[in-house]
């Protein structure tokens, strides 16, 4: 809710992001610069989140900003501005997978690191806080590239179902199903 | 700045479910780096890059754009150039392609004198063709009268009682088309003081008879000379004096009617027999002035019948009028060198109309002199020889 105000009230002050967009597109390069600052740490953190590796986070963050750029000329804001970005940014994702050739190595990774973790489950340790985000830092980890890819959509920038759909590129329920599964999968790791 | 045009309206986000907002509180404080200074600045430094790169694309369209404006003037002038200067200017000038060509058959008429008279209608019709063209300048002085043209009304009656069946027959009868009407042709461009270019001299070339033709019945029939009793032929003097008599009269429609009537018959009435020609010249010529004169000149044609149908004598009608003309005051023979090759010519037959024999002579031997090239007419083609 806060986010969305907070939108609401940007969009009242401030020029949207695609009037940003457009205007860089027309050469503005102060548009680009205050388009590169809403949304630098969002697009970094999905990154990271992504990749778990800062310099290889860094590396396909500074594609996804050199794709962009290049097709500024081409831009029409036929959807939001942040669909767009994360579109780039989840063909970015799937270009480094198959590169990488593995696929589902985040899954084999992150019960690997699960099992040599210790067991936070353990009722004689109360979790601090800290445990807590590492905890979710793990399972989000422990989660399927298309699973996470959405609940990170969904709860890191709140976008909603049909923007993830477009982002992904596949179907609404596909991506319904896919939040359902992640967030059940979340929710066992962290406990009640 | 303008807002663009909003994207599609989508459905709004659907607000996060309580246990999705914990989740999201969580990830939110996990901790996550925030991309260092330096990406940063490499990230805006493409894009400004990319802005700075973009310009040179725009040249380029422009650069499209003012080689096709080039292309397009270039081929413009080339185009204007081309009409200036190419085939169709040339046509412009083709008048003295025209008027020449008879010319030449004219020169090679005498060789083509005995060529059955089939070949003299192909020479007469071409010069009918040019009788009928005639600029309406010629009739226009010669209705008001005005005398600033005084030489070309008297030469076309001149030539009007000027025997067809002259000097190398039938076949000589052509040569008007070298020279046709030159004075319709000073009517229409005012003789420049030097000479001008031959194209230009022959260019608007034939007009004058038919305009004149037109309107010589019209002037014929209000003519201001008063009708003389026809005098009988009977001895020489008499028919001389009725000679004369004709002339007088003829001179003073001469302003009002400067058409000749040969060239009114055209080339029909020089193809019929020589035994009817001559009584058919004298009505030809006598047409053009008026039904008395025509009676007149008849009469006096009837008397000297016998002398002129066994007789080739370009002059003989010329010097007649010569002495009607005696009249007149030319100048001296070295100014006729200064006038253009129309005009000279028009000054010989003037001379000769003036029963200046000698002065005629000396004049179109010096034009020949001058302009070997040039083709002499043929009613002045004798004072050469």
């Amino acid at each position: 809710m806060a986010a969305t105000s907070r939108t609401l009230s940007r969009m009242d002050a401030e020029p949207t992001d695609e009037s940003l967009m457009l205007a860089y597109g027309r050469g503005d390069v102060g548009a680009f610069e205050t388009l590169y600052a809403r949304h630098r740490g969002g697009l970094f953190r999905y990154m990271v989140r992504h990749l778990r590796q800062q310099s290889l986070a860094e590396e396909c963050f500074q594609d996804v900003w050199s794709r962009l750029i290049a097709a500024r000329e081409r831009y029409r804001p036929d959807a939001r501005f942040t669909t767009w970005l994360y579109q780039i940014a989840s063909n970015r994702l799937t270009d480094h997978w198959r590169a990488q050739g593995r696929h589902g190595s985040f899954v084999e990774d992150g019960a690997e690191r699960a099992e040599r973790e210790p067991d936070p489950s353990t009722p004689d340790r109360e979790l601090s806080e800290f445990e807590q985000r590492r905890q979710l830092q793990l399972a989000l980890e422990e989660l399927p590239p298309d699973q996470r890819e959405a609940v990170l959509l969904r709860l890191d920038q709140e976008l909603g179902l049909e923007e993830i759909a477009q982002i992904t590129g596949v179907g609404r329920e596909t991506v319904k199903s896919r939040l359902r599964y992640a967030m059940d999968k979340l929710r066992a790791r962290l406990g009640p | 700045m303008t807002q663009p045009p909003l994207p599609p309206q989508m459905p709004p986000p659907e607000p996060l479910d309580e246990s999705e907002r914990a989740l999201a509180l969580a990830l939110r404080n996990l901790p996550v780096g925030a991309p260092p200074p330096e990406l940063d600045a490499r990230i805006l430094g493409a894009a400004r890059r990319a802005v700075h790169l973009s310009p040179p694309r725009k040249r380029n369209n422009q650069r499209w754009i003012v080689g096709i404006g080039t292309a397009a003037s270039a081929l413009l002038a080339i185009g204007l150039f081309m009409k200036s200067h190419g085939p169709g200017q040339d046509a412009m000038y083709t008048p003295p392609t025209e008027s020449t060509a008879p010319v030449s058959a004219a020169d090679n008429a005498p060789a083509a004198a005995a060529a059955p008279s089939a070949a003299k209608k192909e020479q007469a019709e071409p010069q009918a063709a040019a009788d009928m063209v005639a600029p309406t300048g010629n009739a226009e002085s010669a209705q008001s009268g005005m005398p600033a043209e005084t030489p070309a009304p008297q030469q076309e009656a001149a030539r009007a009682r000027q025997p067809v069946e002259t000097y190398q027959g039938i076949a000589a009868k052509p040569a008007p088309q070298a020279f046709p009407n030159p004075v319709a042709r000073e009517t229409v461009a005012p003789p420049p003081p030097s000479p001008p270019p031959p194209r230009v001299q022959y260019a608007p070339a034939p007009p004058a008879p038919v305009v004149l033709e037109e309107s010589a019945p019209m002037a014929a029939s209000a003519p201001p000379a008063s009708p003389a009793p026809p005098k009988p032929a009977a001895d020489e003097r008499q028919e001389h004096k009725a000679e004369q008599d004709v002339a007088g009269r003829r001179d003073a429609a001469a302003y009002a009617m400067p058409a000749p009537a040969s060239q009114v018959m055209g080339g029909a009435a020089r193809d019929q027999p020589a035994s009817s020609k001559t009584t058919s010249n004298a009505l030809k010529s006598n047409a053009s002035v008026s039904g008395e004169i025509l009676s007149d000149s008849a009469n006096a044609t009837e008397a000297s019948k016998d002398k002129s149908l066994d007789r080739v004598d370009v002059d003989d009608g010329r010097f007649k009028q010569a002495k009607e003309d005696k009249g007149t005051v030319l100048p001296p023979i070295d100014d006729d060198a200064r006038l253009s090759q129309a005009r000279w010519i028009e000054r010989i037959r003037a001379r000769v109309d003036a029963a200046d024999g000698d002065g005629a002579r000396e004049s179109l031997r010096r034009f020949h002199a001058r302009y070997p090239g040039t083709i002499i007419p043929t009613d002045l083609r004798p004072l050469l020889h």
